[in-house]
C-alpha cells in the first residue's frame, strides 16, 4: 500500500470541529444510483396504489368468515385413496418429477456455460444463454404441458418434458451465478499447464460448483412436487392429476388427503435433501431446512458417542496412508494406487449406488414411451402451425393489454404485500435474527405450511369469505409469496457474514440495533433480487387468478389453452414474455448498483 | 462513561479458574489473567490456544463452562440484556477480519461503534444525530482515513479496513480495547501500522489495551506483558522487557528458527476448535518441557 | 392406515393455519356469521351485482362485457364481472352468496343447488339463430373404425376428457351404462384432458379406440366419424334466491328471452360487434326442471360431484 498513514501524525484531539468537516469529503453519488433509487421508489408506489385500488377490505372479511367455517364443515373428515392406488401414484409422482429435474439439470449445464459473463465463448452466446434462460421460465409449465400433451402420448413423457423445460429457467440461472461466483486460481493454473479449454470445465470449474449445483438441482426438485399439482389440471398423470379430479368433482376430503401426502412427501424429500447434499459435500449442513436440523442432530448424537473427537474423516484416513507412502520405497506406490476402503469411501460408494437406484427406478416407473421422441418429430409442423402467428382471436388488443395490466398491478400489490410479511417472518425464521430456537422453528414451520397448501383450497377460502375478483386474487398470490420469499429471505440472512454482527453486539449495540445496521444491509441486495423474483413469478403465476375470477392476463391464457386457441396462447405467452424480460432487466440493474 | 471500579480500583479485568468447553473439545482450561488499569498486554499462542476464546469471554460473548470473568467489576457470565450492553459499550473490540458491514459506507461503519448510546434501530447516514457523525469523523482523521469517508468500506484494502474498524471502537469511547489478532490478514507493513496505530491510541487515552497475536517477534517488540496460552492453558505470563524470542520459543519446545513452520503450522489449523484436536499429534510429538516452565500452572 | 404417522404434523399444521386465519381474520370476533338470513342480500351491496363466468363450451370465447353493459343500463347498477377457470370455485362462491348473476354448466348448476347454493335458472344463451340451447356429447371412432355404435365400445380403449367434464365423462358414462358397459371396467379408460385431445388421439386410434367429445371440437376433426350422440343441456344463466323479489323480476325479464339485436337497441353499443355476436344470439328460458336429465344422469352415474 502506498499512501501512508502517518500514525506519527498526531492532530490534536480536540482540533475544532469545523475543520474536520470542511476537510471531509463531499458525499458523492452516482446519477446511475439516484435514477435506480427513484425507479425502485416509483415501483413502491405503483404496487401501494395496485393494493389501494385492490379493494381488500379487512370487515366484509370478517363479516364473511362464516363462510369459511361452513365450507370446511362441509368438507368433513380428510380421507385418502387406497393404499395400493396411493403408493402407485406416490411412486409415479416422484418418478416423473425426478425425470424432469435431472433433464433439466443435464440441459442447463451447456446453457450455464453459454450464460456465465466468465465462460461464455462471446457476448452475443452469453445473451442468448440469457436468453433461454428467460424464455423457459417464461412459458407457464402448464402451457408446456399442453403442447407435449399433443405431441407425445398421453402419460408420464409429456409431464416430464413439461417439469424438465420450464426447470432450466431457475436451474440454469443459479447454475451460471455459481459459475460467475467461483475461484479463478484453479482455472489458470490448468490453463498455465496447458489444459484445454473442456479441461478447464471439468478440473477448475466443475468441483468448485459442484456443491452449489447440487443444491440448486434438489432445491428445484422439491419446487417440482409441489408443482406438480398444476399439471394435473392438464391431464399429466400423477398425484396432482388425482387431486385436480378431486377437487373439480368436490371431493375436498380425498382432495385434501392428497394434499396431506404431497406435503408429507415435500418434508421427506427436504430430509433427503440434506442427507444427499451433507454426504455429497462431505460438510456439516448449514442448518436451514428441517431436513439440515435433523441430519445434525444425527451427526452430533453419532460423534457424541464415538471416540468423542469430531474429527474431518479426511485427516482421520491420513495418518494411516501418509507415513507409509512417505518412507517405503518405490514398490508400494503400486499399494497405494488402491484407495483404501475407509468410513468415508464406503459411504460415498454406497449413495452413488442409491443415487443411481432411485434415477434407473424413476424411469422405469414413469414408463416412458420411448419411441415417441423419433415419432414426435413428424407432428411438429402440423402443430406449430396452429401456435402461429400470434392473434387475439375473438379479443381485441385494448382487453388483452388491459388484462396484462391488471395482472401486473395484482402482481406488484401482492409482491408488496408478501414482502413486507417475508421480511417480518423471514427475519425472524434467520438463526442469526431470531430472538430464541422456538421462535425459528415456529416461523419456518409456517412457511413450510404455507407452501404445502393446495392453490386451489387457499383460492376457494378465500372466494367465499371475499367474493370473486381482485382481492382474492392479490391476497392468494401474497400468501403464496410469503411462502416463496420467506423462506428464501430466512436463507439469505442466515449466509449474511456473522462477523459485522459480532462486531456490533460487541460495541453493546441491541438486537434491533444490530439486526438493523448489519444484517439489513448486508442482506439488502439479496432482498432486491429475492423482491424481483417473486413480482416475477407472480406475474407468471396465471393458474390461481384464473381460478379466483381474479382477472388479467393468466385467464385469457388458460381459457385459451382449455379452448385449444393455440394462435392466443402465443400472443399471451409473448405478453408476458416481454413483461418478465423487462422485469429481469430492471432486477439486474439494481442488483448491480445496489451492490 | 464513568471511571469507577468499585471492587479494585486498579485491577479492570481478572479471570479466575476460567474454563470453556466446546462440545467434547475444551477451548480453555483453568485460565488466569489479571490486567491493571492502562497496560498493554498481548496474548501470545497458537491458533487454537484459546487467545480468541478468552478475548470474547472478557466482552461475553461466549459463557465460560466454569470459572469467574470479572471486567471493570462486572461479573461478566452474570450480566445479560441492557447491562452487559452497557458494559459491552465500554470495552472496544477489533477483530482479525474487521468485521465491517461491506455494504455501508466507511462513515456509517464507525458511526455503528456509537449504538450503545443511541435508542432504537438505525440505518443510513441520516439516521445518526449530526454531533456524532462530527465525532466520527474525528476519529476517521485521526486514523488517517477522513477522505474515505464515504467511500464504501469494501473498496479499502485491508490495513485501511482495520484503521476503520479502530475508529468504529474509539467511537464507544472505550476503557479496555480488546484486539483479536488485529493484523493476522494483513501485509507486514499495513500490520505495522495498525500495530503502532493502536499503541499511540492506548498511550494518549490511558486505554487498557488486550491484544492476542501469535507472532512472537511482533509481541516482543509491542507489549508490556506477555502471556502465553497453550491448548488452553496459561504456561506464560511476564514483562515482555527483557525476555528474548529464543526463551519464548523454548516454552513453545521449538527452535528460534522455527517461526516460519509456526506459521505453517498456523495455515494448516484454520479451524480454531477443530485445530485444538488436529493439533494433538503435534502435541505428543513435541517434548514436554513447557508445562513444567510455565511460571505459575503445573498440572 | 400407515400413512398418519406421517401425516398428523401436517394435520395439525392446517388445523394451526386454519386457527390463525381465524385469528388474523377475526380482531373483534365475528358472532354475525350467518348474517343476512333475514330479507333480501346483495354479494356486495344493494348498487352491485355480481355477475360470475365458467366457460361451458370449449369454443367459447367468452366475451360477455355487452352483456355486462346491457344489465347494468336495465337495473342502474354496477355490474362486476368475474370469469374463473374452475367450476369449484364458482360452486363454493355461489354456495357462499358471493354471486347475484351468474353462468355456467348445467352441471355445475345442479351440483350448486346439491350443495346448498341457493339459485334459479332464467335462461340459456344460444349462439345462432334457430338453436336449442345446449350442445352434443358426441361418441367418435377413427374413420374406417369397424365400432359401428355404442356397444361396440365394450373393451376398447376409450378416450374421455376428465372425470369432471359434462359431454366428455358424465354422459358419456350414462350412455355407456345404458348399453351394459360399465364405464370404469367395461372399458379401458383414458383421460384425455381436453376436448381436442380426445379427438386427436381418437383419431389417431392408437392410445384410444374410439372416444367421447363435445360437438364442436370433434367437427373440427376429419380423422373422427360420429357413431351417436345425446344433447346436453345447455348452461343457465342464474339468479340468487336472496336478491329482492322486484330485482328478480326484472332481471328474469330483461334476461330471459332477448336477442342481440333487442340489446343493441336498448343502447348498448358495444354489443354489436362480430365478437359479441359470434358467441351471443339470445336468451331462451329455461327452468329447474330442464335439467332433471343430469339429475338422472347423477343417479345412474353414481357421480361424485352430484352428492351434496
Amino acid at each position: 500500500m502506498s499512501t501512508l498513514v502517518a500514525p506519527s501524525r498526531r492532530p490534536a484531539e480536540a482540533s475544532d470541529a469545523r475543520s474536520i468537516a470542511e476537510r471531509a469529503p463531499k458525499r458523492g453519488r452516482s446519477p446511475e444510483r439516484i435514477a435506480a433509487s427513484l425507479t425502485l421508489v416509483a415501483i413502491v408506489a405503483a404496487a401501494i396504489v395496485a393494493l389501494a385500488d385492490s379493494g381488500i377490505s379487512i370487515p366484509s372479511m370478517v363479516e364473511s368468515w362464516g363462510n369459511a367455517e361452513r365450507f370446511f364443515a362441509r368438507v368433513g373428515p380428510i380421507s385418502f385413496p387406497e393404499p395400493a392406488q396411493l403408493l402407485y401414484l406416490t411412486a409415479l409422482t416422484i418418478g416423473l418429477v425426478l425425470c424432469g429435474t435431472l433433464l433439466a439439470a443435464v440441459i442447463s449445464v451447456p446453457v450455464a456455460y453459454l450464460a456465465a459473463s466468465n465462460t461464455t465463448p462471446g457476448p452475443g452466446w452469453r445473451a442468448f444463454g440469457r436468453f433461454v434462460t428467460v424464455l423457459t421460465r417464461a412459458i407457464p409449465d402448464v402451457v408446456l404441458a399442453m403442447v407435449f400433451v399433443l405431441m407425445f402420448s398421453l402419460g408420464s413423457l409429456p409431464g416430464i418434458l413439461a417439469i424438465g423445460i420450464h426447470s432450466i429457467g431457475m436451474i440454469s440461472k443459479l447454475f451460471a451465478d455459481a459459475i460467475e461466483q467461483i475461484d479463478e486460481g484453479p482455472r489458470l493454473a490448468i490453463r498455465a499447464a496447458g489444459g484445454s479449454k473442456w479441461q478447464e470445465f471439468t478440473s477448475g470449474i466443475l468441483p468448485q460448483v459442484l456443491p452449489s449445483w447440487v443444491a440448486t438441482v434438489l432445491h428445484r426438485n422439491d419446487i417440482n412436487l409441489r408443482g406438480s399439482v398444476v399439471l394435473g389440471y392438464v391431464g399429466v398423470v400423477g398425484l396432482g392429476m388425482e387431486m385436480s379430479f378431486a377437487f373439480k368433482s368436490l371431493n375436498y376430503s380425498l382432495g385434501l388427503g392428497i394434499a396431506l401426502v404431497m406435503f408429507a412427501l415435500c418434508i421427506v424429500m427436504e430430509v433427503v435433501s440434506s442427507v444427499v447434499r451433507s454426504a455429497m459435500l462431505g460438510v456439516a449442513p448449514t442448518g436451514r431446512g428441517l431436513g439440515d436440523r435433523l441430519v445434525r442432530r444425527v451427526r452430533r448424537s453419532r460423534s457424541g458417542s464415538s471416540s468423542g473427537l469430531d474429527t474431518p474423516p479426511s485427516s482421520a484416513a491420513r495418518p494411516a496412508g501418509t507415513p507409509s507412502s512417505a518412507a517405503r520405497p518405490a514398490t508400494s506406490l503400486e499399494a497405494a494406487l488402491r484407495r483404501p476402503w475407509d468410513a468415508l469411501r464406503i459411504r460415498n460408494t454406497v449413495w452413488g449406488w442409491v443415487a443411481l437406484a432411485v434415477v434407473v427406478g424413476s424411469v422405469l416407473i414413469c414408463n416412458i414411451q420411448w419411441a415417441d421422441l423419433i415419432t414426435f418429430w413428424a407432428k411438429v409442423p402440423a402443430i406449430a402451425v396452429q401456435f402461429w402467428p400470434p392473434d387475439f382471436g375473438n379479443y381485441d388488443a385494448a382487453t388483452m393489454f388491459g388484462a396484462m395490466g391488471q395482472t401486473i398491478g395484482i402482481a406488484l400489490a401482492a409482491t408488496l404485500l408478501a414482502i413486507v410479511v417475508s421480511v417480518l417472518v423471514g427475519s425472524l425464521a434467520a438463526r442469526n435474527v431470531a430472538p430464541n430456537g422456538t421462535v425459528r422453528a415456529s416461523m419456518r414451520f409456517l412457511l413450510v405450511v404455507i407452501r404445502g397448501i393446495p392453490e386451489v383450497i387457499l383460492a376457494i377460502v378465500l372466494i367465499v369469505i371475499t367474493g370473486l375478483g381482485a382481492q382474492a386474487g392479490t391476497l392468494a398470490l401474497a400468501f403464496g409469496g410469503i411462502g416463496l420469499a420467506g423462506k428464501l429471505i430466512a436463507d439469505s440472512f442466515e449466509e449474511v457474514k456473522s462477523g459485522p454482527e459480532r462486531a456490533l453486539r460487541a460495541t453493546g449495540a441491541s438486537r434491533s440495533q444490530v439486526y438493523a445496521s448489519a444484517t439489513l444491509p448486508q442482506g439488502m441486495r439479496a432482498l432486491i433480487g429475492h423482491s424481483f423474483y417473486l413480482l416475477d413469478t407472480n406475474i407468471r403465476a396465471a393458474t390461481i387468478l384464473g381460478i379466483v375470477g381474479g382477472g388479467g392476463i393468466g385467464y385469457y391464457l388458460l381459457n385459451a389453452g382449455q379452448g385449444s386457441n393455440y394462435q392466443v396462447v402465443t400472443a399471451i405467452v409473448l405478453m408476458i414474455l416481454v413483461t418478465v424480460l423487462v422485469v429481469e432487466g430492471l432486477a439486474m440493474w439494481m442488483r448491480r448498483v445496489f451492490r | 462513561m464513568n471511571e469507577t471500579t468499585p471492587a479494585a480500583p486498579d485491577v479492570v479485568i481478572d479471570v479466575e479458574g476460567l474454563t470453556k468447553e466446546f462440545g467434547s473439545t475444551v477451548a480453555l482450561r483453568d485460565a488466569a489473567l489479571r490486567v491493571e488499569r492502562g497496560e498493554i498486554v498481548v496474548l501470545l499462542g497458537l491458533s487454537g490456544s484459546g487467545k480468541s476464546t478468552l478475548l470474547r469471554h472478557l466482552d461475553g460473548l461466549d459463557t465460560p463452562t466454569s470459572g469467574s470473568v470479572r471486567v471493570l467489576g462486572q461479573e461478566v457470565p452474570r450480566l445479560q440484556g441492557r447491562r452487559l450492553r452497557a458494559l459491552r459499550s465500554r470495552i472496544g473490540f477489533v477483530f482479525q477480519q474487521f468485521e465491517l458491514v461491506p455494504s455501508l459506507t466507511v462513515l456509517e461503519n464507525v458511526l455503528t461503534g456509537a449504538l450503545a448510546e443511541l435508542r432504537g434501530p438505525r440505518l443510513g447516514l441520516w439516521s445518526y444525530p449530526k454531533r456524532l457523525k462530527l465525532t466520527a469523523l474525528g476519529h476517521l482523521d485521526r486514523v488517517g482515513l477522513l477522505d474515505r469517508a464515504y467511500q464504501r468500506a469494501d473498496t479499502l484494502s485491508g490495513g485501511q479496513q482495520q484503521r476503520v474498524a479502530i475508529a468504529r471502537a474509539l467511537m464507544q469511547d472505550p476503557e479496555i480495547l480488546l484486539a483479536d489478532e488485529p493484523v493476522a490478514s494483513l501485509d507486514p507493513e499495513s500490520s505495522e501500522q495498525v500495530m503502532a496505530l493502536i499503541r499511540e491510541i492506548a498511550m494518549d487515552a490511558g486505554l487498557t489495551v488486550v491484544c492476542s497475536l501469535h507472532q512472537v517477534d511482533l509481541a516482543l517488540s509491542w507489549g508490556d506483558r506477555i502471556v502465553g496460552l497453550r491448548h488452553g492453558e496459561v504456561v506464560l505470563d511476564t514483562p515482555a522487557e527483557g525476555l528474548s524470542k529464543a526463551e519464548v520459543m523454548e516454552i513453545y519446545g521449538r527452535v528460534a528458527t522455527a517461526t516460519a513452520e509456526l506459521e505453517a503450522i498456523e495455515r494448516e489449523l484454520v479451524d480454531e476448535l477443530g485445530a485444538a484436536d488436529a493439533a494433538a499429534p503435534e502435541h505428543s510429538a513435541a517434548p514436554e518441557p513447557l508445562v513444567a516452565a510455565g511460571p505459575n500452572r503445573t498440572r | 392406515m400407515k400413512l398418519s404417522t406421517k401425516t398428523w404434523p401436517a394435520l395439525a399444521a392446517a388445523a394451526m393455519l386454519a386457527v390463525g386465519l381465524a385469528a388474523c381474520a377475526s380482531p373483534s370476533t365475528a358472532d354475525d356469521s350467518a348474517a343476512g338470513d333475514s330479507g333480501a342480500k346483495f354479494a356486495v351491496d344493494e348498487n352491485t351485482l355480481v355477475f360470475g363466468v365458467v366457460p361451458d363450451s370449449v369454443d367459447t370465447e367468452t366475451n360477455y362485457q355487452p352483456l355486462m353493459d346491457y344489465i347494468a343500463a336495465e337495473t342502474g347498477k354496477t355490474v362486476e364481472y368475474h370469469e374463473s377457470t374452475d367450476y369449484a370455485a364458482l360452486i363454493e362462491a355461489a354456495v357462499a352468496g358471493k354471486i347475484d348473476v351468474a353462468s355456467f354448466s348445467g352441471f355445475t348448476y345442479v351440483t350448486a343447488t346439491n350443495n346448498g347454493a341457493a339459485i334459479t335458472p332464467i335462461s340459456s344463451i344460444i349462439t345462432e339463430e334457430g338453436q336449442e340451447p345446449g350442445y352434443y356429447s358426441q361418441a367418435i371412432v377413427p374413420k374406417g373404425s369397424d365400432i359401428t355404435d355404442l356397444a361396440g365400445f365394450a373393451g376398447k380403449k376409450v378416450c374421455f376428457v376428465d372425470p369432471s367434464s359434462t359431454s366428455g365423462y358424465l354422459f358419456p358414462s350414462y350412455n355407456l351404462l345404458n348399453e351394459g358397459i360399465d364405464p370404469k371396467t367395461g372399458v379401458t379408460p383414458v383421460f384425455a384432458g381436453k376436448h381436442d385431445v380426445s379427438v386427436t388421439k381418437t383419431g389417431e386410434g392408437v392410445e384410444c379406440e374410439a372416444g367421447f367429445a363435445e360437438d364442436s371440437e370433434v367437427a373440427k376433426s376429419d380423422k373422427v366419424e360420429v357413431i351417436a350422440e345425446t344433447m346436453v343441456p345447455g348452461a343457465p344463466i342464474v339468479v340468487s334466491d336472496t336478491l329482492p323479489e322486484e330485482l328478480k323480476t326484472q332481471l328474469t325479464e330483461i334476461l330471459g328471452e332477448v336477442t342481440v339485436d333487442e340489446i343493441v337497441e336498448s343502447g348498448v353499443e358495444s354489443a354489436d360487434s362480430d365478437a359479441f355476436r359470434s358467441v351471443f344470439f339470445a336468451t331462451l328460458p329455461v327452468d329447474d326442471e330442464y335439467y332433471d336429465t343430469i339429475r338422472d344422469i347423477c343417479e345412474k352415474t353414481e357421480a361424485e360431484q352430484c352428492q351434496g
